[in-house]
């Protein structure tokens, strides 16, 4: 770790500006993975904004949005009433992501901002172009097995950690955001990068941009039929092998549309739109669960270590339908 | 003078564990715990490389930073009698700062010594090597499949009957079973702390399971007499095998304490305590059983296949429990050991029998399986009920008990 200047900021303001005109600067909020990368060296910012003190942690519903302060303590967000009765998938993922200790320091705009746990990026000996770009992936002929199937490039084939960003990219979150060119918002399935050329690149943020919340659009019908499956090598404190974020709108045995997104899989949350679009209005049987598990596995690539991913994504798919159908 | 945990009045009324109390409340120390006047603390800096040779260190911009008080590689370490090529005995173990050759990923090229453990550990990040890198061979599978394992009488096969029996037999079993190295990992980070008292009397703090073996290690490196070198361990904070040896790192610090003229504390990082202090090696093991109809076991075929450095001949008994634990006339085993360009690997508890055991079970369950039988069934009908190897009877055994 280097030596860092540390200062509080008192409002966004003050915050974005100093993270503007700094190139070395960065904002800190619980820390859970900066600090974690700054002993490891992977980041070396000088200088750190620490934003707790802004007024950024509101939980409340506005009309038919719930609406998310960035600052939101992950364990508190899942546990809040308004997100267990609105948005269940929500504080279903948050519990599946991380452990306790982690859950009760992380912040949402934390969780979003999180970068790839890819042990050649964690290594500063092995080559990386997001860490160090044009030294190479050290992930494409190495240990990849937990690693992305899709939208990869042959610069990077690291997946995004993230649970809880996987629930609100299938719930169709907006992200606001505020910046030195003032506020806009971003759809969350927009956030998000794929590596392309640039895996140094994680998210469409622009210098100094501060992640102030997040809206999500209330839908009792998704509420009633919604589950995230975290498939994983323990039941606790590890990240996904694969995970679904799953959400139905059903009529009786008639699905009226249905949101799904995948986890461990893509450099950022997967949203499964082809299989959406073939649900809508089809009946909940397994054949047309399978059938819309194969749409999305036409796109795969796997890398050796991660063959596996390619027969445990579509079984997920269609265990995680069945099960949030009813079937 | 250090008092001894023994010395220390402990309110110890009706418990059983006489270091209970210490323990939770904090009063126990590890290894890394004591506080002396003076401290330095020494951080080891790993090579990038797996394999080949240091062709330039360049460590001024360590020696430059605030706090530092020596940096020392193979340039400048003293060399120890104990290291050189004719040394009576011959040194077991890796040399450290020796020469320029580098064995395995992460052998420690230099040792940073500062006046804070942070001052030293960001040094040590300033250390910039360059290397002449060779290939390098890590993996078991392609080493079966592509390299040499080592040779020796340890390493025949070792026929009891028929060789191939199992084959002939009526029901069969067999299967290949991949073990991972496995790491002790104990929550307690080794690390030593060393005061010379003179310049040839120092005394270590060391996080060890065998203080005498430690003492011994120091003795034979330096050069030192046993009456001038003494080691304490109190408690262990978990071993399991760890620290059953004296590493490089112990041998470090009582250099770099030397070198400052200062006590020092060396403590290795949690990532460094998955190559610094051995590990259990990995294994990949053929197994075969063949047993009747009724599930008498008529021929058993063992076959296992483990790592070692390639500087040093790791081996434990892995193939043995095989040969002794259930009754079968016709048994085959085989060990094979092949050095890699690893870090040596160590014991870790149940060394080898763990290892054995776990194919030799999997493989009797598939047998009781394959039998239709239930798996204890299968292991009452083989019971041993003399020693298999020599008919000898056994002064006392209770593995039936055990079953039932």
């Amino acid at each position: 770790m280097i030596g860092f200047d540390y200062t509080k900021a008192t409002s966004a303001q003050a915050a974005i500006s100093a993270v503007n005109k700094d190139a070395s600067a960065l904002f800190i909020a619980g820390g859970t993975n900066l600090v974690d990368l700054m002993k490891r060296g992977v980041m070396n910012p000088q200088k750190l904004i620490d934003i707790n003190a802004l007024p950024l942690k509101t939980i409340e519903q506005k009309g038919n949005t719930i609406h998310i302060g960035a600052l939101a303590i992950n364990s508190e967000v899942a546990e809040h009433e308004i997100i267990k009765k609105h948005l269940p998938l929500l504080s279903q993922a948050f519990k599946a992501g991380a452990s306790a200790q982690i859950r009760n320091m992380a912040t949402v705009g934390g969780n979003m901002m999180q970068r790839t746990r890819c042990g050649y990026f964690y290594d500063t000996a092995m080559p990386c172009n997001k860490r160090e770009p044009g030294s190479g992936c050290g992930a494409l002929q190495g240990y990849n097995r937990m690693y992305a199937i899709f939208g990869t490039s042959d610069k990077c084939i690291a997946v995004h950690p993230s649970d809880m960003c996987v629930a609100l990219a299938a719930l169709d979150a907006v992200v606001l955001v505020t910046g030195p060119k003032g506020p806009r918002k971003i759809l969350f399935t927009d956030f998000h990068r794929l590596p392309g050329n640039n895996p140094e690149k994680d998210n469409n943020l622009t210098r100094g941009e501060l992640i102030t919340g997040i809206e999500v659009p209330i839908n009792a019908a998704f509420a009633q039929h919604s589950l995230y499956t975290k498939i994983r090598d323990r039941i606790s404190y590890a990240f996904a092998l694969v995970s679904v974020a799953a959400a139905l709108d059903m009529k009786g045995k008639t699905i009226q549309s249905a949101r799904l997104a995948m986890g461990g899989v893509a450099h950022k949350p997967w949203r499964l739109t082809a299989a959406e679009n073939f649900l809508k209005g089809k009946e909940a049987t397994v054949a047309n669960f399978q059938q819309a598990a194969s749409l999305v596995m036409k796109e795969a690539k796997s890398y050796g270590h991660n063959d596996f991913k390619l027969t445990l994504t579509p079984n997920t798919i269609v265990h995680t339908l069945k099960t949030v159908a009813g079937i | 003078m250090e008092k001894l945990f023994f010395d220390t009045a402990m309110p110890i009324g009706d418990e059983d564990r006489v270091d209970g109390k210490a323990k939770v409340t904090g009063i126990a120390k590890y290894s890394a715990e004591y506080d002396l006047a003076n401290l330095t603390y020494g951080v080891l800096a790993g090579s990038n490389i797996t394999k080949g040779t240091i062709t330039a260190i360049d460590t001024k911009s360590a020696e430059k930073a605030p706090g530092v008080l020596a940096v020392i590689t193979h340039l400048n370490a003293p060399k120890l009698p104990a290291f050189a090529e004719d040394a009576k005995p011959p040194y077991r173990g890796l040399k450290i700062f020796n020469d320029n050759v580098i064995h395995f990923n992460g052998q420690p090229v230099a040792l940073i010594i500062a006046d804070s453990f942070e001052r030293a550990s960001h040094a040590a990040s300033l250390i910039k090597a360059q290397y002449n890198k060779e290939a390098h061979h890590t993996d078991l599978t392609e080493a079966i499949k592509s390299g040499k394992p080592l040779e020796g009488q340890r390493y025949n096969v070792n026929t009891r009957g028929e060789a191939d029996a199992w084959k002939n037999a009526a029901v069969k079993v067999e299967g290949t079973y991949t073990m991972p190295i496995e790491v002790h990992l104990p929550m307690e980070l080794h690390s030593t702390t060393v005061r010379w008292e003179s310049d040839n009397k120092l005394t270590v703090w060391d996080k060890t399971q065998g203080v005498k073996d430690t003492q011994r290690s120091i003795m034979q490196a330096f050069g030192l007499e046993e009456k001038n070198v003494q080691v304490n361990a109190q408690f262990v904070g978990g071993g399991f095998g760890s620290a059953l040896r004296t590493w490089p790192h112990v041998i470090a610090a009582v250099m770099g304490a030397k070198q400052v003229g200062r006590p020092l504390k060396l403590v290795l990082t949690r990532p460094q305590m998955f190559t610094l202090v051995g590990y259990r090696p990995a294994a990949i093991q053929k197994i075969a059983l063949g047993a009747t109809t009724d599930g008498k076991l008529t021929g058993m075929f063992h076959e296992a296949s483990a790592i070692t450095s390639n500087y040093e001949e790791f081996t434990e008994n892995v193939v043995g429990m095989t040969r002794i634990l259930y009754a079968c006339p016709n048994v085959t085993t085989q060990y094979k050991v092949f050095p890699l360009d690893v870090s040596t690997p160590t014991w870790m508890r149940g060394p080898g029998e763990a290892t054995g055991s776990f194919p030799l079970e999997c493989a009797m369950d598939e047998l009781a399986y394959a039998l239709n039988l239930d798996p204890i069934e299968l292991r009452l009908r083989n019971y041993a009920e003399t020693d298999p190897q020599t008919s000898k009877p056994y002064s006392s055994k209770f593995l039936k008990e055990a079953y039932q």
